[in-house]
């Protein structure tokens, strides 16, 4: 989310006070999604600081069945990149998407979105994460 | 490439298709996912998501990362002193309840150690040393001990026999009469601490008629007055007094 560890971190211990200051005060939080938005927020704010993305354009393509294997030849740590630096909400959509723990509803009331935009946001970026692999890994021609 | 004709709320739902089917939750999502599942595009993009989402199960947690959950205290839990445990109400609510419920059983457990076949009557009978005038009783001035042979001879009691602790004590009067429950009671009172002395049959088994004896002396104790109670030959005897069962100790101290 934030791309940086000391940010990381910084959302990180500051969501954990903010839950121990509460639960002392006897104010447990009762969305079992609160440690999410709380630290989603914190994540945000922090962002905000420091160097930004660029704002670019991506290329958009379409899916391909060879994707897989093309994904096999990726640096986790690029996905990562990749994922961070990508606006929000949709650096939260897909952070939230590919860890594969929520559902849509949870998604959208953790990223603050509707489920149209939800899909929207996830489909625009399979299509341009597409066309970064395309221009980074290109597909193999059958062999002959 | 095989394509599906889908509404536009299907496909809204499909472009969130979860990444493993076992994860749909919702009615609408299988139907469309059901429906989707024909086309070449959905194939693709649940190989695509699949794929990503393997990739970042990948993604190396930074040492640094890592250190924050070694922690044993992520978030520390503030200890409850015993101070602020015994403050809490909870805790107070408990501790005094668990004080009744205990001491009314130990008052049970003592209750329960002090009973004897013939409690019952003894108490029954410090009611009526408590209620009785002197003059109801046919005054004699004779020591306690020789009372026993009247008892017999005109009463036709055996076994009305004031124990030795008590027989050497000067009587004021004594008399004998019938309980509630139709027993004969041999009552005399004694000049040392105006003590009262009662005679009367101890208990006896329903079922066999056998008397139910006890070994040594008794206490029992009511309404400020307080009694020592023996068995023998099927006969208690009873010294009652004024007062506390420590009152009555000395005579069986001197006694033993």
């Amino acid at each position: 989310m934030t791309g940086e560890t000391r940010k990381a971190q910084e959302a990180f211990h500051g969501t954990l006070r903010a839950a121990a200051s509460g639960a002392s005060n006897g104010q447990a939080p009762t969305n079992p999604l609160w440690f999410y938005c709380d630290a989603r927020a914190r994540c945000l704010e922090l962002s905000e600081h420091g160097l930004q993305p660029e704002e670019v354009d991506f290329p958009e393509e379409e899916l391909s069945p060879a994707a897989p294997d093309q994904l096999k030849k990726v640096d986790p740590n690029q996905l990562a990149l990749w994922i961070s630096s990508a606006p929000d909400p949709q650096r939260t959509a897909l952070a939230l998407f590919y860890l594969d723990q929520f559902d849509h509803r949870e998604i959208c009331e953790l990223a603050e979105i509707r489920l149209s935009d939800l899909s929207r946001l996830l489909a625009q970026a399979r299509r341009q994460f597409q066309a970064w692999l395309n221009a980074t890994i290109p597909e193999q021609g059958p062999l002959i | 490439m095989k394509s599906v004709e889908l509404s536009r709320h299907e496909r809204v739902l499909v472009n969130c298709a979860p990444i493993r089917e076992e994860k749909i939750g919702d009615r609408a999502m299988r139907s469309a996912v059901f429906r989707a599942r024909g086309s070449d595009q959905f194939v693709w993009q649940q190989a695509f998501d699949q794929a990503v989402a393997g990739l970042v199960q990948t993604i190396p947690v930074p040492s640094e990362v890592s250190e924050w959950f070694s922690v044993k205290d992520v978030a520390p839990i503030k200890k409850w002193s015993w101070k602020k445990t015994g403050r809490n109400p909870a805790v107070i609510a408990i501790a005094a309840s668990v004080v009744v419920i205990a001491a009314v059983f130990a008052w049970q457990v003592v209750e329960r150690l002090h009973e004897f076949p013939g409690a019952v009557s003894a108490k029954r009978l410090l009611a009526t040393a408590s209620s009785t005038k002197s003059v109801l009783l046919d005054p004699m001035s004779v020591d306690a001990g020789t009372l026993g042979d009247l008892f017999f001879m005109k009463h036709q009691l055996e076994h009305y026999d004031v124990p030795p602790e008590f027989a050497d004590f000067r009587t004021i009067g004594a008399r004998v009469f019938d309980d509630e429950d139709g027993r004969r009671v041999a009552q005399i009172w004694v000049v040392e601490k105006k003590m009262q002395f009662f005679l009367f049959p101890a208990e006896r088994d329903p079922k066999t008629g056998a008397v139910s004896g006890f070994s040594g002396w008794r206490t029992v104790e009511q309404e400020g007055w307080a009694g020592v109670v023996r068995e023998k030959d099927g006969v208690c005897f009873m010294a009652a007094l004024h007062g506390r069962r420590k009152d009555l100790a000395p005579y069986l101290s001197k006694a033993r």
